[in-house]
């Protein structure tokens, strides 16, 4: 009995023809050709290849797919983002560095960990130290408290809270049986959601409340709990509409954006009118003038490919989540270790719905939340988050493999 | 053992949901741009257009006879000579300020070239095509001389869909527009009243509530009018003096008798009513290809005087003057409405990139009610309320009606007027409204006679 | 580059662009699905072994074979068994090899020359990792799985 390990060589070939044909295209666009343009892309590339060779060498059981669908998410976002902005293309190129870096080190510490016991409590005195932090000391931005600032870095803390609060929900939910025994962990949850919903940061707010709800169903599948949760953030919800002016702005803005474009309503019409723009086939990258849409680099990107790119490609992008997804999801029904398992979970969950939330919301389908777009959106804290749950989820895919391919040598098979 | 499946399955479920979630991502990410792309690329929000709209090489716009209404020299936008004739049809021509919504921002991708090619662009130079509009200059400039009252006049083909006029007054000119003017004061010049006005239908409704009756057979009633009646604790009342005395199905209509009205719509009922209003277009997003338009309004509550009043067209009824049009065209054309359409041709130098074809927008009522309501249309000119719009041109069908409404606390009154020209050899349907100028016998009535005469006389 | 060539160029390059990352996608998805396929019959087969008996004595050529066993299994010289034995001290029909209750027992047929542990085996006899069972002359290496896969998932 042999289990084949499929090499992906040739979806890792052609996305870096993609990244070297797109950067040698952008090479051009200011007339006579630019080595340094393309330079960057070769860089990339070279990366990418080497991240992608030494970890499937090194741990042979990881989940190539996962591990490429991200890769590509990040060369994507990386033109895009170099073809509005090179400076910030720069900037991305050193995230996805760092953000490696981040993914290799979750994915050696999930595998040698069982469930980091009592260092939970720590975790969730940490996430709450810095979410209470940055609501009392953050500087506004857009809208959202959701910034700290510690000397010359500006970093996002509810980015680094969601691994926390993934591990800490993981713990409880494998640990513990009884319900009474899970206060400390529906206490740090109401904590996070509240102090997330106070600092304006409704999309993270949303992001917790979601994944608190759908992984507690799965862990316990206690329904009467799960409806009751789903009662109160309802309320919670509704509550804010009133309570709150921005809540009730963008459902207003989400009914009717165009009625509030001088206003509010200005950046989903703005997303809106360049996906039109860019219609099925694009208009060809650096064509069209994704930089009229505010906040181009995060949040509105999926609208910046969407218009160069072309609703194909866009489509396409949305499919890329989902292939991730299911096998993310197919990687935790894998697992053997229930904390594995909820970890695994619940790190594509909180993925799923980020990136349903943000692609939602601008092509509005749901009220507009700032969120970050997993992997594509500009900014060091969501992409080393980002990286770091794929991390977990590669770590729990090597023990898998791991364990599979003891079982399979024990009757004298094995894994290719 | 037992509980690693039980989550399993959980993951499962939650699994399908996620990817019912993001297939109704890809699904309404499609469907949006499939439905709303063209119109969203061309609103003049879009700063593509501007930033595309080189005026030196946009094409020029037409009249349906080949009358310039709008050209480039330079890079300066020039509009129609004739002053009158370029306030007439500034609406539906529009402007490169984006101030209003018009060809000039409907038609942009063809006018800039944006749906050519890059490829073509290189072999055919950058120029924009040019484009051709249904309306006749020379007819919108009769209507906008004749308008005493603000308001808005369309004339449509009822066989082909073309819009032949559509006026809305107050008006703006384009040539002057980027400069201060004086009259920017009031702001609403810039507003189409012929698809974006919403007005009270008032006693135009009673086409709607008599198509409703013929389509359930109601048609037995008789009353005594004696000019006000109280239906569920609301007083309706008719205008004329002493009321109408006996009125019975006919009559009621010729003569536009609201109480006879207010107890028909009672007596066919609330859904009823919605139904047959949702048949005509009312609540309906419409999507027509070369402009927008307004949502008509109808709606119930469970109360019989409001559903009076809704079937004598006040309460909570609104419709846009084109689609009142659209309700007699499709009347004339046997229940079947033509889709309108504002766009003849586009042409680069002499040959044409563009086909008009006439599409059916929908049916709202079946033949034989069609041709019942003609009758009763034809009465109401020959005989009724609206004898002033019986020219000698054509044969007029048509209806009244005087849409109240409260300005400063003053009750004042729309007048209206819909109607058609029998004679399928002059295929015209009309739609005229003149706000606040009084009852719709005497003011919108005898304007559409003299316009449908003026559209004979030119030929249509 | 010129501008408008650029711009030529950018336009024709979206049909590449489209193309390379559908055909991404595509390969994503397919091999997902050949792989999930793949898993899901190794594991299945797996699961329904439940250990395996390795020749360790006996005719050379034999040495070093393994066979998998399931829940019920005839072991003998005949075609039709399930763990065949091509040699002359092996009768047609020499024992079964059943999985009851999550034990794995051996049941000798009656005048067969079967041994467990070089003990002479008559009646039934549950066996363990590690046992060394002879049928005839050929002596096997008894493994019987801890853990068995597929009932996880």
């Amino acid at each position: 009995m042999i289990l084949k390990r499929y090499g992906a060589g040739l979806i890792l070939t052609f996305m870096i023809l993609f990244l070297l044909t797109a950067m040698l295209l952008l090479s051009f666009q200011d007339g006579p050709f630019d080595g340094g343009v393309f330079l960057w892309g070769v860089i990339l590339a070279a990366v990418i290849v080497l991240q992608y060779n030494i970890l499937s060498a090194v741990f042979k059981h990881i989940d190539r797919i996962t591990l490429l669908i991200a890769d590509f998410l990040c060369i994507i976002g990386f033109v895009m983002l170099y073809r509005m902005n090179p400076e910030a293309g720069e900037r991305q190129f050193m995230w996805i560095v760092v953000g490696n870096i981040a993914m290799v080190a979750a994915l050696i510490i999930i595998k040698r960990v069982r469930d980091f016991g009592r260092a939970n409590w720590w975790f969730m005195l940490l996430g709450i130290l810095l979410l209470g932090i940055t609501l009392v000391l953050s500087t506004s931005q857009l809208g959202a408290n959701n910034w700290l600032k510690i000397g010359p870095f500006k970093f996002q803390p509810s980015e680094f809270v969601k691994v926390l609060f993934l591990i800490v929900t993981a713990y409880f939910l494998s640990t513990r049986q009884r319900k009474r025994d899970m206060w400390p962990y529906f206490l740090f949850t109401i904590a996070c959601v509240g102090i997330l919903v106070l600092s304006t940061d409704l999309g993270a707010a949303l992001l917790f409340a979601g994944t608190f709800l759908i992984v507690f169903y799965v862990g316990t599948g206690n329904l009467g709990i799960t409806l009751l949760s789903i009662g109160a953030f309802a309320g919670g919800a509704y509550a804010s509409y009133y309570l709150f002016d921005h809540v009730k702005t963008r459902v207003e803005i989400w009914q009717d954006p165009w009625a509030a474009y001088e206003g509010k309503g200005y950046q989903i019409v703005q997303g809106l009118l360049a996906i039109a723009s860019g219609g099925v086939l694009g208009t060809g990258l650096g064509n069209g003038m994704p930089t009229s849409i505010p906040v181009h680099e995060t949040d509105y990107i999926f609208a910046a490919i969407a218009e160069e790119f072309g609703l194909i490609v866009a489509v396409a992008l949305i499919a890329f989540y989902l292939v991730f997804i299911v096998r993310g999801i197919l990687i935790a029904m894998d697992a053997r270790a229930k904390f594995d398992k909820l970890l695994v979970f619940g790190s594509t969950c909180m993925l799923a719905l980020q990136s349903f939330i943000i692609i939602g919301g601008v092509i509005k389908l749901i009220p507009l939340t700032g969120i970050t777009m997993p992997f594509v959106s500009l900014g060091g804290s969501s992409m080393i988050s980002s990286m770091m749950l794929l991390g977990i989820i590669e770590g729990v895919a090597q023990k898998n493999g791991e364990l599979d391919e003891a079982e399979l040598a024990e009757m004298g098979g094995g894994i290719e | 053992m037992k509980k690693k499946n039980a989550m399993n399955k959980h993951m499962q479920g939650m699994l399908a949901i996620f990817i019912a979630m993001f297939v109704a991502l890809g699904s309404y990410l499609t469907y949006s741009m499939v439905t709303y792309g063209d119109e969203w690329f061309s609103t003049s929000y879009n700063p593509r257009i501007s930033a595309a709209r080189n005026i030196a090489d946009a094409g020029s716009i037409y009249d349906r006879n080949g009358t310039r209404l709008a050209w480039s020299e330079g890079d300066k936008r020039q509009y129609a000579e004739d002053g009158d004739m370029r306030r007439a049809v500034s609406h539906i021509v529009g402007d490169v300020h984006g101030k209003s919504l018009g060809a000039e921002n409907y038609f942009a991708k063809y006018l800039y070239g944006m749906d050519k090619g890059i490829l073509d662009k290189l072999e055919t130079g950058s120029r924009g095509a040019d484009v051709y509009l249904t309306i006749d200059a020379e007819l919108c400039r009769y209507i906008y001389n004749n308008m005493e009252y603000n308001g808005a006049v369309v004339v449509m083909n009822y066989q082909t869909g073309e819009i032949l006029a559509s006026v809305s007054a107050p008006t703006f000119d384009p040539s002057t527009l980027g400069e201060i003017t004086p009259e920017d004061e009031e702001g609403s010049e810039y507003l189409n009243r012929v698809t974006q006005g919403r007005y009270p239908p008032g006693s135009t409704m009673k086409i709607l509530t008599t198509a409703a009756a013929l389509e359930s057979g109601v048609t037995g009633m008789e009353i005594d009018c004696s000019g006000s009646a109280v239906i569920g604790g609301q007083k309706v009342t008719c205008p004329t003096d002493g009321g109408h005395g006996h009125v019975d199905f006919t009559s009621a209509f010729e003569r536009s008798c609201n109480i006879y009205y207010a107890y028909l719509s009672v007596e066919l009922g609330g859904s009823n009513m919605l139904a047959t209003a949702n048949q005509f277009g009312y609540n309906y997003e419409f999507k027509f290809p070369d402009f927008n338009m307004l949502k008509s309004n109808f709606e119930v509550s469970g109360e019989s005087g409001d559903l009076a009043w809704a079937g004598i067209g006040q309460y909570t009824d609104l419709v846009t003057p084109m689609h009142n049009m659209l309700v007699s065209a499709g009347v004339a054309n046997g229940g079947t409405v033509a889709q309108p359409n504002t766009l003849l041709d586009v042409r680069y130098g002499t040959s044409s990139i563009y086909d008009y074809s006439t599409a059916q927008f929908r049916s709202i009522m079946s033949a034989g009610t069609a041709s019942t309501l003609a009758g009763l249309m034809r009465g109401t000119v020959d005989h009724g309320t609206a004898t002033s719009a019986d020219i000698d041109a054509t044969t007029m069908n048509g209806k009244t009606g005087t849409a109240e409404f409260v300005e400063n606390g003053q009750v004042k009154n729309h007048s209206w007027f819909v109607g058609y020209s029998q004679d399928a050899s002059h295929p015209l349907a009309i739609a005229v409204i003149l706000e606040g100028a009084g009852y719709g016998s005497r003011y919108a009535t005898p304007l559409a006679g003299q316009v449908i005469s003026k559209a004979v006389e030119l030929g249509y | 580059m010129d501008g408008a060539i650029y711009e030529v160029a950018a336009y024709a390059m979206r049909y590449w662009f489209i193309l390379v990352i559908v055909g991404i996608l595509v390969a994503s998805i397919y091999i997902s699905y050949k792989q999930y396929n793949e898993k899901k019959y190794v594991k299945g087969a797996m699961s329904k072994f439940f250990g395996y008996l390795e020749i360790v004595g006996g005719p050379e050529e034999f040495i070093g074979d393994r066979f998998g066993v399931r829940e019920q299994n005839t072991i003998g010289s005949s075609q039709h068994a399930d763990i065949i034995l091509p040699d002359k001290t092996v009768l047609a029909t020499h024992a079964l090899l059943y999985v009851e209750e999550g034990d794995m027992i051996l049941s000798p047929t009656s005048r067969s020359d079967t041994r467990i542990n070089s003990r002479r085996a008559i009646n039934q006899h549950k066996l363990k990792t590690g046992d060394i069972i002879s049928i005839g002359d050929v002596d096997f290496y008894v493994y019987i799985k801890r853990t068995r896969i597929g009932n996880d998932s």
